[in-house]
This record gives structure tokens, sequence and C-alpha cells, in this order.
């Protein structure tokens, strides 16, 4: 079972809830899916266990060699 | 001059500071949270202008297609697709950039708009309110928000700001020549301005801080200003009052008890960015 908390509008409590509830349920997997300002681990004292990078899309880099700069765009 | 209210955390008050001093200082609004808006809540603006916001995804003539896939693996953002005898366009994945054009040498891609958003201005009382809306489930605000930008007139703006420091913000603080940053003193409120400020500090924009909620006590986020040497141009109290006014949509500007508040803080913003 997967259970999202959401709300639309920020700062109305979702953290909260969702650090309560799975205090309450126990045994319960809790994944803090607002990569933007994440602060649920905020409530937890410990330390990272892993970290690593995440690579999404790809950066453009250009061969100044090859280049003629035709601005086609 | 175009001033940024933003916050890293959603909820701390970015809104009614921005909605607050634009009334005070008589300068216009303009909302960029376009995934919720609500700054016109307050401000109620009578609306004189309505108009799409438009992005191009591609369209494929079958009957010219080779299916040479060449779009596709030209395409970045996985917008398009070689599946069997076909290719699939994902047009909510198109970024727009024009690339899968250009590596078609079978000129068999063109474009066609859709729209994801709204742009809507018009006047509250003395001032001028725009606002940029995205459509409910549309992964991209930065087209609306980039064009909700550059076509602001000439005048002096406060740009109430989405949450969070992702591309949504970076877009809105590239038209912008200062920045205020509005907090509130939980750990959560510091931890996120924390990264806001870091943000900030990459434009060599002057800025400053307002509290919002404040205790009135010595906490977290005045001391955080002291180490740091931030300014802070004031605060807005945690009283039931301005909470109960806030829930009604209604102005603390136009209230007794903070519209002395509010010029305050507008004096101070003044002079703090020579303005
Ligand atoms: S315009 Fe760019 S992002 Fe959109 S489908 Fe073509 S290559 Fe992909
Ligand atoms: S590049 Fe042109 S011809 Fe090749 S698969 Fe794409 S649309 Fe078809």
């Amino acid at each position: 079972m997967v259970i999202s908390v959401l709300s639309g509008k920020g700062g109305t409590g979702k953290t909260t809830v969702v650090a309560a509830l799975s205090e309450l349920i126990k045994n319960v997997i809790k994944v803090d899916c607002d990569v933007d300002a994440p602060n649920l681990y905020l409530f937890y004292k410990g330390m990272d266990v892993e970290k690593k990078n995440f690579y999404g899309g790809k950066k453009a880099k250009i061969n100044k060699s090859l280049c003629i700069e035709c601005e086609i765009w | 001059m175009n001033i940024a209210i933003l916050s890293g955390k959603g909820g701390t008050g970015k809104t009614t500071v921005s909605t607050n001093l634009a009334m005070t200082l008589g300068v216009s609004y303009v909302d960029c949270d376009v995934e919720e808006p609500n700054g016109f809540i307050f401000l109620n603006p009578s609306i004189q202008k309505r108009e799409d916001v438009f992005v191009e995804y591609p369209v494929i003539d079958q009957k010219k297609c080779v299916l040479c896939g060449a779009c596709a693996k030209a395409c970045q953002f996985n917008a398009l697709a070689k599946a069997g005898k076909e290719i699939v366009v994902f047009e909510k994945l198109c970024h727009d950039c024009g690339a899968c054009r250009l590596a078609c040498k079978a000129d068999a891609l063109s474009y066609v708009k859709r729209s994801i958003g709204k742009l809507e201005s018009g006047m509250a009382k003395e001032i001028n309110c725009y606002r940029g809306i995205l459509n409910v489930g549309e992964p991209m605000a930065v087209p609306v928000i980039r064009k909700l930008l550059k076509e602001l007139p000439k005048e002096d703006h406060l740009v109430d700001c989405p949450p969070g420091t992702s591309c949504n913000v970076v877009t809105a603080l590239k038209y912008v020549d200062a920045a205020i940053l509005v907090t509130e003193p939980s750990e959560f409120g510091l931890h996120d301005l924390k990264m806001a400020v870091e943000l900030v500090k990459l434009y060599n924009i002057p800025y400053g801080i307002i509290i919002n909620k404040d205790d009135g006590q010595d906490n977290m986020v005045k001391t955080f200003c002291k180490a740091n040497e931030v300014k802070l141009f004031g605060t807005v109290p945690y009283s039931m009052e301005a909470a109960s006014l806030y829930s009604k949509g209604m102005m603390l500007c136009e209230n007794d008890n903070h519209k002395k508040n509010f010029i305050n803080m507008a004096e101070k913003i003044k002079e703090a960015f020579t303005w």
C-alpha cells in the first residue's frame, strides 16, 4: 500500500501529517518527494546511510573548434 | 525596479507580504506562482486582459516520414520515440527546442501549438495586477512564467515567486533587481530560507528578510540574520487577528493595527534597495 499526502497550497502541513501518521502506523517507510525543499528528515536525528548524485537530463557542450556560430536557432 | 518575493518553504507568507507591500508601495503586483496563484484572492482586481500561453510540439507527416528515427535520437527530453512503424510524440515532455526538425532530413516534421496556461491582468484599486496560471496537470511552468515577466510594461513590480529553489524560481529571478525573502521562525522555515539565500546570492542582487508569524522573541531566524549580516526588513506578528484577516482573504495593510507595520517595512526596503 502506498499512500500519498498532497495539498496544492504550500505550508498546509503535509510534512507534519506524514511524520505523525507514519509514527502511529509504525513499520512504514517514509518518503519525502518534495525534492525542492525536502524537510521531513528534520524530524529525525541520524545520518545518511547512502548518498548519491541524481542525473536527469544532459547538458549541451560546444566543441569550439567545430562550431561555426551559425546561430540557426 | 523589479523585486522578487521568495521563500524556499511554501506557505510562509510570500503572497501576504507581496500583496500588502504592493498596495503599501503603490507598485504593480505580479503573481509568478503559476501553479497556485492566489494573490488575486486578496487583491480582487477587475480583469481587463486574458490571453493563452502556447508551446509548440512536433507533428509528423506520415506520408513523408521514412522512419529513420533521427528525430527521436535528437530529442534530449524523451518526447519522441520510435515504436515499430510509428514515431510516437509525448507532447507534454516536449520542451519546444526545435532539434527534431533540424534532425529530420525528410522534412516530415512541423510544429503545432497547444495552450498550457493563461495570463491575466487587471487593476485593483490603484495598482496593476498580473498573473500567470498553469493548467492543472501540465508539467512545465517555465514558459508561463517567462511570458508573464517578459511582457510586463516598464514600471515597478513586486514579483510573488513560486516556492522552492528550482527552475521556476530561477526563471523569475532572472528578471529582478532585488529580492525579499519571507520566512517563519521554525526549523523548517530556516532550513528552506538558507536554500533560498544561497540561490539569491548567485544573482548578486541586494536582498533582505521579512519574518512572518513572528513570535516577537529572539528567534532562530533573527539569530541567522545577525550571524550572517542579512538585513531584516521587519516582521508580521504571529497573531490571531492577522491569521483571521488572512483566512478571510482580507488585506492586512487596510487594517489599522497592521497598516503602520507595512509602511515601516516599505520605507526600509526603499532605503536598502536605494529606490
Ligand atoms: S522540439 Fe525538442 S523537445 Fe520537442 S520533441 Fe522536438 S527535439 Fe524533443
Ligand atoms: S527524422 Fe523525420 S523521417 Fe526520420 S523518423 Fe523522424 S520524422 Fe520520420
